[in-house]
């Protein structure tokens, strides 16, 4: 609930409408750790051994579950969730939303040295402008008049509620987790410029100019709204990140500019054409020796059937259309076809930092293989881990 | 955008339901809208047993609450009303995705 959310944006919510907040979270963790765990028992005792032949993949154990009682509760009350999670935050935004802007526009004059660049020409990709993505009434990009960034505070309290304290205190515990995971894997790497592809309200990008004092980090969305929120966000905190409009598959920034291309929970929004856009633009925006690094689900060639049809259900029934699409993918081959070597590429699983501390990620840095297909059910089951990968660009390209 | 969108002083509301169609389980619709009620109700009852913890421990450490006279108290006209109100938003909101449903095509 809004609790995470402590920066001068913060929403004033009353008694009640906090306390229905809360309700959903709580609902929340029930179904994802409590009804999850149930059904995957359920699966491995009463369907798994009534099917004509073992599943091998996702789509056979959704198969054999979708007439399932327990399975369409499970859904049923997931959805629900979902679609409560931001009516439990909208009526207090629309209350709170003159006061909001009039807090950004004054955070917008104070001296941090963040910047904000929107393009008024900039056209929103279909994958964002034509579906509710994550059931989020009217997306991410809708707008209404200058200066909205309302469905920039609509994703910030609404993620909050939703991840029910698991993206740590300023939700920020990916960008946290990974960017102190690099620092101390590679300790010479000292990256000047950073982009964070698809960063919609600036949470995981913020923690690479906290990491990296001295870098220039570049924060790009296709949404508007998102970047106003995500600037006066980061100027509340007193962190100086550029914000600029602009779509990641194709960017209008100098070949070679950048050490470090980063994105999270960003290629699985996008149709496969564009996930390719993505990398190779990536790999023209990298300067030599420069790394690219991606936070995402792990693939379903590393997870078993029916962790994949888990991870999957995104897909269908929470407006996630190019989720199972991006998991099919193989990462390795999408960094190799983009124009990064085979032998440059890596896959990590980094530990949460709020969840299991700092030394459990730097003990870590010993891992160097994925563990997507460890006994971890899902993004919230069982302990928070943050399936990475990515490539160093060769010094010589 | 446009430009009268641009000048307008107030913005028009965030819309409450998604556009297209909500995902069904059940093979009987109504199920799925009244799962999404029960759900309301169950959210509401947290809402009113939290507000009321919190009254009551407050009433109790301040000493304010004489329990034999509130069990007769009537509340002011004014504030039934506002209290009806609130009964008409939550109605709303108990029935939020079958009036989501018939007022988008979807």
């Amino acid at each position: 609930m809004s609790k995470h959310v402590s920066h001068d944006l913060k929403l004033q919510p009353s008694r009640d409408e906090w306390a229905r907040q809360d309700f959903v979270s709580a609902l929340r963790a029930r179904v994802l750790n409590d009804m999850a765990n149930t059904m995957k028992q359920h699966y491995e005792v009463a369907i798994a051994p009534k099917m004509e032949k073992p599943a091998e993949t996702g789509q056979d154990v959704h198969k054999a579950m979708k007439p399932d009682l327990y399975f369409k509760f499970y859904s049923g009350l997931r959805v629900n969730a979902q679609e409560m999670v931001w009516d439990a935050v909208r009526p207090t935004l629309e209350r709170d939303a003159d006061r909001l802007q009039g807090v950004a526009r004054e955070l917008g004059e104070k001296a941090v040295g963040g910047s904000i660049s929107l393009d008024p020409e900039f056209v929103v990709p279909s994958n964002v402008e034509s579906i509710d993505v994550h059931l989020m009434p009217g997306s991410y990009h809708s707008e209404s008049g200058l200066d909205d960034l309302r469905a920039g505070a609509l994703y910030d309290n609404g993620l909050d509620v939703f991840s029910f304290g698991l993206m740590g205190q300023n939700l920020d515990d990916i960008g946290q987790s990974i960017s102190t995971w690099v620092s101390q894997k590679f300790p010479n790497f000292k990256p000047e410029r950073i982009l964070d592809m698809g960063c919609s309200i600036g949470h995981n990008t913020q923690p690479w100019a906290q990491t990296y004092p001295d870098a220039h980090v570049t924060g790009m969305d296709v949404s508007a709204p998102c970047l106003r929120y995500a600037h006066a966000r980061s100027q509340s905190q007193g962190v100086p990140v550029h914000y600029k409009q602009g779509n990641a598959a194709h960017t209008d920034l100098p070949s070679g500019s950048f050490d470090l291309v980063f994105s999270s929970m960003f290629l699985h929004e996008l149709p496969k054409k564009d996930i390719r856009g993505v990398f190779a633009e990536a790999f023209r925006l990298l300067k030599p020796g420069g790394l690219l690094l991606h936070y995402e689900l792990p693939p379903n060639s590393a997870t078993s059937p029916y962790d994949g049809f888990y991870l999957d259900w995104d897909s269908f029934y929470n407006y996630e259309p190019y989720y199972k699409g991006f998991r099919d993918m193989d990462p390795l081959g999408l960094c190799t076809e983009a124009g990064f070597s085979k032998d440059q590429f890596f896959q990590t699983v980094v530990p949460s930092i709020n969840w299991y501390g700092r030394d459990a990620v730097i003990e870590s840095l010993a891992v160097d293989k994925a563990e997507a297909g460890d006994d971890n059910t899902g993004r919230f089951a069982d302990g928070v881990k943050w399936f990475s990968f990515g490539a160093w660009k060769d010094t010589a390209a | 955008m446009t430009d009268a969108q641009d000048t307008a002083p107030d913005k028009q509301p965030l819309p409450r339901n998604i556009r297209g169609k909500r995902p069904q389980f059940f093979s009987d619709p109504a199920v799925d809208h009244l799962l999404a009620t029960v759900l309301e109700l169950s959210a509401e009852l947290w809402v009113s047993r939290s507000r009321q913890a919190a009254l009551e421990s407050y009433l109790a450490k301040t000493g304010v609450l004489d329990t034999a006279e509130f069990e007769t108290f009537q509340i002011p006209e004014e504030e039934q009303e506002a209290l009806q109100a609130w009964r008409s938003e939550f109605m709303q909101r108990l029935f939020r995705t079958v009036e989501g449903e018939a007022s988008t095509a979807g």
